[in-house]
């Protein structure tokens, strides 16, 4: 971050699913900046110029200088959403912010090292949780946490409360006792092919399928009896009349 | 013992719609690098079966992967040389319902070119165009 951009904009008009893509089609881009206790204000940018800021400014909390029309505010790229197959940009949500103010930002962390469980005991590391929620003025927003896992063997983990950050300027806000990585060992490939196998039935249970309960098995077993021993000896009877 | 579920509500289903893109289950989540349909498709659990199996391989047993589609719609089939009628046939398989964008596999703790490789063997094993996606944060 600390890159100081000014992003033009004016305000949208359009709103809803339909008019919102005729807008993308023209080449425009929604957007809508808010906070501040101010209520939200839907803008349009130009698409192109906003897609090229973003590939020369690799960051995750970029502050920019805002223009709608004559006025200019202070706002923090919250949230920048793209299509999930395309990859071409939807939506842009601005928060409006204070320098002054403390806020509550979520920053990526990034593991630095190689874990001795991984380099020497063969076990394999595994990311928990990939953002923490810290809470900074707005100028000191880091692009990055590090967190060195180089001492951490096997069945051994680290959590939000072994971040070194000063505590002067951030708080770590996330809960402390959550994982942020682990060392475990890979699970043998055939105990991974035998468990299903073994509780696996042919077919999966029925939920909504009536199930015959013994008793009433019983009683429909001596029904079924009962009125077919009636005819067999209502036919006899028959027969024996027919012959007399 | 290919997948499939261990109760469901009802044996059989109809076959339902696969029109549009995948809204939910279309990003990493778990791992840090991912295979992701273009296309749609019924994805059978045998499939999915091959498709882990070739990744589990590639890798060496050396990363964590993350199976992000399950076999839950059975598909009925009526037996060979049988007239029609008398009702639905039984289930012969399982599927996976799988629109443009849905996440399949995810894999994380490998070195990028591991990773590219082993998806690339998996995607094989498939009926449709898939592409090799990382977290936005890599590379």
């Amino acid at each position: 971050m600390k890159e100081q951009m000014v992003i033009r904009a004016s305000p949208r008009a359009a709103q809803g699913s339909s008019a919102v893509r005729r807008l993308r089609r023209a080449g425009k881009l929604p957007a809508v900046v808010y906070g501040e206790g101010k209520p939200a204000v839907a803008l349009e940018l130009a698409a192109h110029e906003f897609e090229k800021m973003l590939h020369h400014h690799q960051g995750e909390h970029l502050i920019l200088d805002l223009a709608i029309g004559d006025e200019t505010k202070k706002v923090l790229l919250q949230e920048v959403q793209r299509d999930a197959l395309t990859d071409r940009l939807t939506h842009v949500d601005f928060h409006e912010i204070s320098m002054t103010r403390k806020l509550r930002v979520e920053v990526p962390i990034h593991l630095v090292g190689v874990p001795v469980g991984v380099s020497q005991q063969g076990g394999i590391l595994d990311h928990l949780l990939r953002q923490v929620e810290i809470e900074c003025l707005p100028a000191d927003i880091p692009e990055r946490v590090e967190v060195d896992v180089s001492a951490l063997e096997v069945g051994r983990h680290l959590s939000v409360r072994d971040i070194r950050l000063d505590p002067a300027r951030f708080t770590v806000t996330t809960a402390p006792d959550i994982a942020i990585a682990a060392v475990s060992m890979p699970k043998a490939e055939e105990e991974a092919a035998a468990a299903p196998a073994e509780g696996a039935a042919a077919e999966p249970e029925v939920l909504t399928e009536k199930k015959p309960e013994e008793g009433e098995e019983a009683a429909a077993g001596k029904e079924a009896k009962e009125p077919k021993a009636g005819k067999e000896a209502k036919e006899k009877g028959g027969k024996e009349k027919a012959e007399k | 013992m290919p997948l499939m579920p261990k109760r469901v509500k009802y044996r059989k289903s109809q076959r339902g719609s696969r029109k549009g893109n995948a809204h939910a289950g279309n990003e990493i989540a778990f791992g840090e690098y991912g295979l992701q349909a273009l296309d749609r498709a019924w994805i059978t659990a045998t499939q999915i079966e091959a498709c882990r199996v070739a990744i589990n391989r590639a890798m060496k047993r050396k990363g964590r992967l993350w199976l992000r589609i399950f076999p839950d719609k059975p598909i009925s089939k009526k037996p060979l040389e049988t007239r029609m009628g008398k009702g639905k046939g039984a289930t012969e398989h399982w599927v996976a319902v799988v629109r443009p964008g849905t996440m399949l596999f995810e894999m994380g703790g490998v070195a990028e070119a591991v990773a590219k490789e082993a998806l690339r063997l998996a995607a094989f094993k498939l009926p449709i165009a898939t592409r090799f996606v990382h977290r936005p944060g890599l590379g």
